[in-house]
């Protein structure tokens, strides 16, 4: 294998590909839209490999493109049997390549997937026509060229009928057609061939056209391709670039975590010596020096926003993978399943988005397994026989709201009672006060599967839990709905970055504390005539949710800490995933961006804590969870 | 004439601190840095000799108060108090102390192992007893005497 330097680009670039594969194959299937895309996917793999020297992942997917041609020319059908052995064909690619790296161990299947291509292949006649179209004739624009061209590029292979008197004359004629369609940038042979006594009518062209595809299908049928045995019209794709209907790709670049991660660390220093600047022109009264201030406050939180933005990656890059999971499962477990993806343009910080992946896979698990029936149950219960499967996201203030929701049995909340009994993890009584909404999240302790039978896919009863964990890690929350007979839904909210958030500073009891925006529903003042008693817990209604109201100078023991009953209460609503939990504090002290700081690995773990920021007075400010705040 | 053989004999150097009445020491190369009092920030829930955090140029640490730690009388802190910041498994905490006197180097040899009881504090926290010119220097160990986990062990079992 050459060209070892470039091997990452390539292995980042080609793991990219082959996800992307993955979806749009199952979309294939569904639709047999996107085509194209597949095309272009299969043709820059292939050249990629190849001039890494991976001489067989070049011919695979050289090999899988010519399968896919075949399908877009209308010859083969995309079949699940066809779209099955192009998954297998991207595995294999997969697995090649871990082979080619030394990665992986050594692919036995290779001889075996070109076999069964070839298969695919040799089923029509004219398909061996095709593969002679355009033989032996190459055709590259350089990069210059392709530059240069307007309207997206394609390229037209045909082979002109044998008993076609002046195969030349028409050769030419054809150029000129195409030349009114669009713009031809180069053709082979050259022209000087088609007065050859022995011109054999092949014909290769570069053009760009205006034209959408099926019109230029329709102008080529009526005006180009007459005397014409055989053609084959497919996007042409440069060897640098990959075009998309005229629209350059993004022009993104790679770039190590790291590097990120100090530009982040440095913005976040910056926001604090800024606010420092501020405080100190404010004390100096010097109006120049505060106009100086406020507007390096005013770039300096741009800066922030957009070193912010960097760490960002739209969802899609999670979800990419999922259509295909669900595929297979949907194979495996012989239920029919629609799979409806929303908001994958959502963006989250990447480590987010990186911890996202398992607890998303198990939930969709969970949801293909024990949610969606069989589909004669389904009948048999007047809901459609395809059950349908929606992973969602959506951003909300400070936070992102994923959800995977899926329309079959809900959760039995009877069996959760029961299990939750026989694990000794609630008592009879505390079982009778629960409300069905807490019943339910019951579901999130370990050990708690309701599943009767274990399944190989799921049902070990270690999954929620370690679902709940993950999404708490990512300083998320999860909470679950369902109805019996008619779905389930999971919820998890998250906060959108995690290095620096805007958070609420309070005070309690003469102590300021800071509360992530994205953990705070609202803020109510809670009059003395709206609080209940509830078993000893003060409580009032929110929405027709009984929330508890907490005063946090007891919570957190704040010395000396006495709380004034003739207030109105200022209560800050905290979303626990679970529940709400009214906090109670003395003041508000506004709104800030701060900077989240270890507390260092001295100090025990203290899990109401999220960690501390330093103010721009120098002040150090303790972040408050308000998650973990009340049991 | 015969050139007298100086042997190099091993020094340990210690940065001396005062705590009530007691001298305590610990091995330099464990010390940071020095600073004067600065506002300290409580931590709720913290055990009880943690006093709370500070702004150390940017970085929170911790601060003990190490006269709580080992139950000797706390008298207020006057202006000679400091902040003695050590690096514990690389972590860094800050310990209050009363006064920071001149350090020293001691021969290794001076240094006897603790006895049951050394300044008040129990032979476990202790590295050893130095002796210099009439001084008794108690030398801490600092991973054992500033093991958070310790504390909170012992708490737990009283409570239940």
């Amino acid at each position: 294998m050459q060209n070892k330097k470039y091997l990452d680009a390539y292995l980042d670039e080609s793991g990219e590909l082959l996800e992307r594969l993955d979806g749009q194959l199952v979309e294939l299937e569904a639709s047999g839209a996107g085509i194209d895309e597949l095309f272009r996917i299969f043709h820059t793999l292939k050249g990629s490999s190849a001039s890494m020297g991976l001489e067989q992942v070049a011919t695979l997917s050289h090999r899988l493109e010519d399968v896919l041609g075949q399908v877009r020319d209308g010859k083969l059908e995309a079949s699940p049997e066809l779209v099955d052995f192009l998954l297998s064909g991207a595995d294999g690619i997969r697995a090649l390549i871990a082979q080619e790296t030394g990665s992986g161990p050594t692919f036995g299947r290779y001889g075996e997937l070109i076999e069964q291509a070839m298969a695919f292949l040799g089923q029509k006649e004219e398909g061996s026509q095709h593969a002679k179209a355009a033989s032996g004739l190459q055709l590259e624009l350089s990069a210059k060229e392709e530059e240069q061209a307007q309207e997206p590029l394609w390229q037209l292979s045909l082979r002109i009928a044998e008993d076609c008197p002046f195969k030349g004359a028409r050769a030419l004629l054809i150029i000129r057609e195409l030349g009114k369609l669009g713009k031809v940038h180069k053709y082979a042979p050259a022209s000087s061939q088609f007065h050859n006594d022995n011109y054999d009518g092949s014909l290769v062209a570069i053009f760009s056209t205006a034209l959408p595809h099926d019109k230029l299908e329709a102008e080529l049928e009526s005006k180009v391709l007459t005397d014409v045995t055989a053609h084959r019209l497919e996007p042409y794709i440069g060897q640098r670039q990959n075009r998309t209907n005229g629209k350059r790709t993004n022009g993104s670049i790679r770039v190590e975590a790291a590097k990120l991660d100090r530009l982040l660390n440095l913005a976040g220093e910056l926001v604090i010596g800024q606010a420092q600047l501020d405080r100190i022109a404010g004390q100096l009264g010097d109006d120049q020096l505060k106009g100086v201030a406020a507007n390096s406050q005013r770039l300096i939180l741009d800066l922030q926003d957009a070193v912010m933005k960097v760490r960002m990656v739209p969802l899609e890059s999670v979800f990419g993978r999922f259509p295909r999971l669900v595929r297979d499962l949907s194979r495996e477990l012989e239920k029919k399943v629609e799979f409806v993806l929303e908001g994958t343009d959502t963006e989250v910080d990447r480590t987010v988005a990186e911890g996202l992946l398992d607890p998303l896979m198990h939930l969709l698990r969970n949801a293909m397994d024990h949610g969606i029936e069989q589909p004669q149950l389904r009948l048999a219960q007047g809901k459609s026989e395809t059950g349908r499967v929606t992973l969602g996201a959506a951003q909300e203030g400070e936070a992102v709201t994923i959800t995977v929701e899926d329309d079959g049995k809900g959760i039995d909340s009877a069996s959760v009672r029961e299990s939750a009994l026989a694990h000794g993890l609630v008592t009879e009584e505390r079982l009778e006060e629960m409300t069905d909404h807490e019943l339910l999240n019951l579901v999130f302790f370990p050990g708690l599967s309701t599943a009767k039978n274990v399944t190989d896919v799921s049902g070990r009863g270690v999954g929620m839990d370690v679902v709940r964990s993950t999404i708490e890690s990512l300083g998320g929350v999860v909470s679950v709905e369902s109805s019996p007979g008619e779905g389930t839904r999971t919820t998890i909210r998250l906060p959108l970055t995690l290095a620096i958030v805007r958070a609420l500073l309070v005070q309690v009891g003469g102590e300021t504390y800071a509360i992530p925006l994205s953990q705070i529903v609202e803020l109510v003042n809670v009059g003395s005539r709206e609080i209940q008693n509830v078993r000893d817990q003060e409580c009032f209604l929110y929405r027709e949710e009984v929330v508890g109201i907490y005063d946090l100078g007891q919570v957190l023991d704040v010395p000396g800490y006495r709380p004034d009953p003739t207030r109105a209460k200022r209560i800050v609503l905290i979303d626990c995933g679970q529940r709400l939990v009214g906090c109670r504090v003395d003041q508000y002290l506004g709104q800030e961006n701060i900077v989240v700081k270890a507390v260092g690995g001295y100090l025990p773990q203290l899990p109401f804590l999220g960690g501390a920021t330093i103010l721009g007075d120098g002040q150090v400010v303790l972040i408050l969870d308000g998650r973990n705040l009340v049991a | 004439m015969r050139r007298k053989e100086v042997k190099q004999e091993e020094m340990t150097q210690l940065v001396v601190f005062r705590l009530g009445e007691e001298e305590f020491g610990v091995e330099i190369l464990e010390v940071q840095e020095i600073i004067l009092l600065s506002p300290i920030t409580r931590v709720p829930r913290a055990p009880e000799f943690v006093e709370g955090v500070i702004n150390l140029r940017g970085e929170i640490i911790p601060v003990v108060d190490l006269r709580k730690r080992f139950g000797l009388s706390a008298d207020e802190l006057k202006d000679e108090a400091r902040i003695v910041v050590v690096d514990v498994n690389e972590n860094l905490v800050g310990m209050i102390v009363d006064e920071v006197t001149q350090p020293l180097s001691l021969p290794t040899s001076q240094i006897q192992p603790p006895p049951p009881l050394a300044g008040g504090v129990e032979a476990t926290y202790l590295r050893g007893i130095g002796k210099l010119e009439g001084r008794l220097i108690v030398i801490l160990n600092l991973e054992r005497a500033l093991s958070a986990s310790e504390v909170q062990a012992l708490e737990e079992m009283e409570v239940s």
